[in-house]
């Protein structure tokens, strides 16, 4: 799906939102019906980037292990980001808020070994 | 699918924010307030399932 469909259905879907502004949580529900569609679509295209990065960190030698991790930090961000989105369009900026710090310690937990490593290396070296 | 998702959900809110115009004017409050609540969990019924693919690929593509 190029990036044309993907601009008709925002713009689809948020005056169908306006449409339905006597209903607002239908509205909410449509919000996220467009965003799961444009993120489904778009899900091919990061899959191919992913590849394109695996093979690039493979010949640049960067151990797999740290490349998991920018993927694992990456998925959580997205999916974050559009739950604390869909909370804002619902009116619940506390909620939106809570979510995007839970999705902070969540990469931060995912991150922890990384920064271990890191540490330990400097540690080495010092010595 | 994906598209006409978006423009069912549409059709069910128009129609149900109409049947619930219709039921409030004829006097029965309660009614009105069911239909919505039966459209709303329609709805709810239809995104769950395009929502639960999206979050299977995201933990499948990011191993999460």
């Amino acid at each position: 799906m190029n990036i044309l469909s993907v601009v008709c259905i925002g713009v689809a879907a948020s005056l169908l939102v306006l449409v339905l502004k006597d209903r607002p949580e239908t509205g909410v529900v449509i919000a996220i019906a467009a965003g799961v569609i444009i993120i489904g679509s778009s899900l091919g295209i990061i899959s191919e980037i992913f590849d394109a990065v695996n093979s690039i960190s493979e010949l640049a030698g960067i151990e797999g292990g740290y490349i998991k991790t920018v993927l694992k930090a990456s998925g959580i961000a997205l999916a974050v980001t559009v739950c604390s989105a869909i909370c804002r369009d619902a009116g619940q900026t506390a909620i939106a808020r809570v979510v995007e710090i839970a999705g902070r310690a969540a990469i931060i937990g995912v991150a922890l070994p990384v920064i271990n490593a890191l540490f330990s290396e400097i540690v080495r070296v010092i010595k | 699918m994906d598209v006409n998702l978006i423009f069912q959900i549409a059709a069910i809110g128009i129609t149900v924010s109409a049947i619930n115009q219709l039921l409030r004017h004829s006097g029965r409050e309660e009614q009105a307030m069911l239909t919505t609540i039966a459209g709303l969990v329609v709805v709810l019924l239809m995104v769950l399932s395009e929502v639960k693919n999206l979050f299977d690929t995201i933990k499948t593509l990011f191993g999460l």
